[in-house]
């Protein structure tokens, strides 16, 4: 057995349905554990973010407000996965997929407001005034007095996973991208875009978290911006059909009549594609996402963990938008529709304003290219904690030159493998979030006690 | 130059004097508690102004400063003619008004100190036209009530000197620290009453005041002027926490900048 195939075993091991379960118990457990809190305190979370929204500028000292740290998550986490992963898995499982990702999200929130808090907590603070926080913290710090070195070893793991997955997942997939999306729309050569987005992703990254949280600030409003001129006109083309399609997310998921007639196969299909979505279109448990929410300067780790749940509402949104969009266009159900990419460009045929494509294109682009600069910092972040701060510039340097050469293609078997380490990083992640959940209660009660954040101690 | 203190020279005496000798020029009244002049020619009060205010009224609360220096301007001419002859001039109404002044006895002579009314204030026990003063008294100091009181100054510092005779109002020193602009911050729990300061700003303030203080909020469109019991806390940095239950009791809203500043308890 040759390496490319070990890849693919371990990679459909990770991303298996079997995988996806494990997720949505770690939810269900951090769901209970804290008191069902994305439920129960949705009032707070909103008022905490979105309702906190004029402060975004306003931090608590330190580096990125808390507002910035969940844009650099957010831009991110709303990648290309939420427009073409969502066509893919509808295409994949039909309507009821919709049904199975929403119950990913509704139990992920849980999983993600654990991990931002957690992130916060356990950071490390220096004393230039910079943070370095997430998974490989919270294992290290976290589990040390359970597993002594153990927790360490994991965090280093995690921190290798990252470090290598941005430059497949966070890098050449997403440059790959948006030279593709160039080149359709507007048939620029792949070697010019990729000059192009090497030397503004190094220009992002060159300026360290600041110059990225900035960036991120910019590129999410517009990706989201994009998105709705995308998506909108495309919803009111299909205005008539959404009850429909509502009607056939339900139907479809709720529908065991099928189920005991036989069609387990394709139910098993719906849950795990719709599933895929509802757990790594948001990257819940993957344990990335804190990376960002780490660097917030916050008076109490719970308040990052609202912004975590922010970050998930704002990513259900955005897929749910899609998914409708797509089952009311009614292409799911039509025969050699193709793949989803194919689907897409289909969908965006019917686009009112006629530049359909165009807008698919720089859509897609803006997505891919959010995520690379966040996922840059991820790299960065896991590369440091392994071998320390005189990594940053050499790590930042391989980043802007895999940029330059990844649109002109020709990566696959890395790209491959970086996805399963991507899928790695949620092994010693989702077990620390189990094994940390009473602190993570811990500190909610103290939360709305309104007592202060006492940080640990090492 | 004629200069001296009027807790040694009273200002009907000084008057008095001027009217006799029949010089002319400006009484200038030095800070604190504020800066006023009387300009007297020919033997006569030709125009006043206090702070704000001028003509009668000036003179009037000028007559009730106790303490704050002064020194005379001779042949200084007067800017405008506020005060009509055979007015205020008279004699026996300076004596009068002099009178009505030292016959409160309750009112502080120091009039920068703030007012403070007792939390326990029924406005059921006080006469009919105090509930409306005791009101609007909170946080401001003395000579700003009797400056600004449309009643009229002798009225409202009589209505003042009942309310500290009756205990209803104290007043406090004002402390010469500089409002903070702190942004509110929520906080969740059962508490109220209290807010939260960054930690440096807490010991800064207590290093400075070296006694117990309360903090006011003021700046906001909400319910006035509103005094807290600070406490420390870490990481809060610009920020000012309140409670759930204060912040909906005051219609504040998390995210408002507001001005603070501390007062001694």
């Amino acid at each position: 057995m040759d390496v490319l195939a070990i890849n693919a075993l371990l990679n459909r091991v990770v991303f298996g349905l079997e995988a996806k379960f494990v997720f949505l118990v770690v939810g269900l457990v951090l769901t209970v554990a804290l008191g069902f809190i994305q439920f129960r305190r949705l009032g707070v979370i909103v008022s905490e973010t979105l309702g906190a929204i004029r402060e975004r500028a306003q931090g608590f000292g330190g580096q990125i407000t808390p507002f910035q740290a969940a844009m650099v998550a957010i831009a991110a986490t709303v990648g290309i996965g939420h427009f073409v992963g969502m066509i893919a898995a509808i295409l994949a499982g039909g309507p009821g997929a919709v049904f199975w990702m929403w119950l990913g999200y509704l139990l992920g929130m849980a999983t993600k407001f654990a991990e931002a808090t957690l992130a916060v907590h356990f950071r490390r603070s220096y004393t230039d005034g910079t943070v370095s926080g997430g998974p490989m913290f919270y294992l290290s710090r976290g589990l040390a007095a359970r597993f002594g070195r153990g927790g360490a070893l994991l965090g280093g793991a995690f921190a290798l996973f990252a470090a290598i997955a941005a430059f497949g997942i966070g890098n050449l997939s997403q440059a790959g991208a948006v030279g593709n999306s160039l080149q359709s729309a507007f048939n620029v050569p792949p070697a010019i875009t990729g000059l192009g987005v090497a030397v503004v992703v190094g220009l992002i990254i060159g300026g360290g978290i600041r110059r990225i949280a900035a960036f991120a600030q910019f590129i999410v409003p517009v990706k989201l911006l994009l998105l709705a001129l995308a998506i909108i006109p495309l919803l009111v083309v299909h205005a008539a059909q959404i009850p429909a399609a509502l009607g056939q997310i339900f139907a479809s998921a709720l529908n065991l009549q099928a189920l005991a007639g036989g069609a387990l196969g394709s139910y098993i299909a719906m849950i795990n594609a719709g599933l895929g979505r509802g757990i790594f279109a948001n990257e819940a448990g993957l344990g990335s996402a804190p990376i960002a929410h780490a660097q917030a300067q916050v008076d109490h780790p719970v308040r990052q963990g609202f912004w975590g749940v922010a970050e998930m509402l704002v990513s259900l949104a955005v897929t749910t938008l899609v998914a409708l969009t797509f089952l009311a266009s009614g292409l799911w159900q039509r025969e050699g529709v193709g793949t989803a990419p194919q689907a897409a460009v289909t969908l965006f045929q019917a686009h009112p304003s006629g530049v359909g494509d165009i807008i698919l294109a720089l859509t897609l682009a803006a997505l891919a290219f959010g995520t690379m600069v966040s996922w840059a910092f991820y790299g960065e972040e896991g590369a440091s904690y392994l071998f320390g701060e005189g990594i940053r510039w050499p790590y930042r340097m391989a980043f802007v030159v895999i940029a330059f050469v990844a649109p002109i293609g020709g990566f696959g078997a890395f790209i491959d493998v970086s996805d399963t380490l991507n899928g790695f990083m949620a092994i010693p992640n989702l077990l620390a979030l189990l094994l940390l959940a009473p602190l993570v209660a811990q500190l909610v009660r103290e939360f709305f006690q309104g007592e202060p954040w006492r940080p640990p101690k090492d | 130059m004629l200069r001296g203190n009027l807790a040694d020279f009273p200002l009907v005496g000084l008057l008095q004097m001027l009217f006799s000798t029949g010089r002319g020029g400006a009484l200038v009244i030095e800070p604190p508690p504020l800066l006023g002049s009387i300009y007297v020619h020919a033997g006569q009060i030709v125009h006043a102004q206090a702070g704000e205010l001028t003509g009668a009224r000036a003179l009037t609360l000028l007559l009730g400063v106790r303490r704050a220096s002064f020194r005379f301007e001779a042949e200084s001419p007067p800017p405008m003619a506020t005060i009509e002859s055979g007015g205020f001039q008279t004699q026996a109404r300076l004596a009068e008004e002099a009178q009505a002044w030292q016959s409160l006895r309750h009112l502080p002579e120091d009039w920068t100190q703030v007012l403070r009314v007792n939390p326990k204030a029924r406005q059921g026990d006080l006469p009919q036209s105090e509930p409306h003063l005791l009101q609007s008294l909170e946080g401001r100091s003395i000579v700003e009530v009797l400056t600004r009181e449309a009643a009229g100054v002798l009225e409202a510092a009589q209505a003042l000197d009942g309310l500290f005779a009756a205990g209803w109002v104290s007043a406090k020193p004002r402390l010469l620290l500089e409002p903070t602009l702190l942004v509110v911050l929520a906080l969740y729990g059962s508490e109220e009453g209290v807010a939260y300061l960054d930690e440096p700003l807490y010991l800064q303030w207590s290093r400075q005041i070296k006694q117990g203080f309360h903090i006011r909020i003021g700046g906001h469109s909400g319910a006035g002027d509103l005094t807290f019991i600070p406490r420390p806390r870490p990481n809060f940095q610009s920020r000012l926490g309140l409670y759930e239950k204060d912040l909906r009791k005051y219609r504040l809203v998390r995210g408002t900048q507001v001005e603070v500043w501390p007062e001694l308890d």
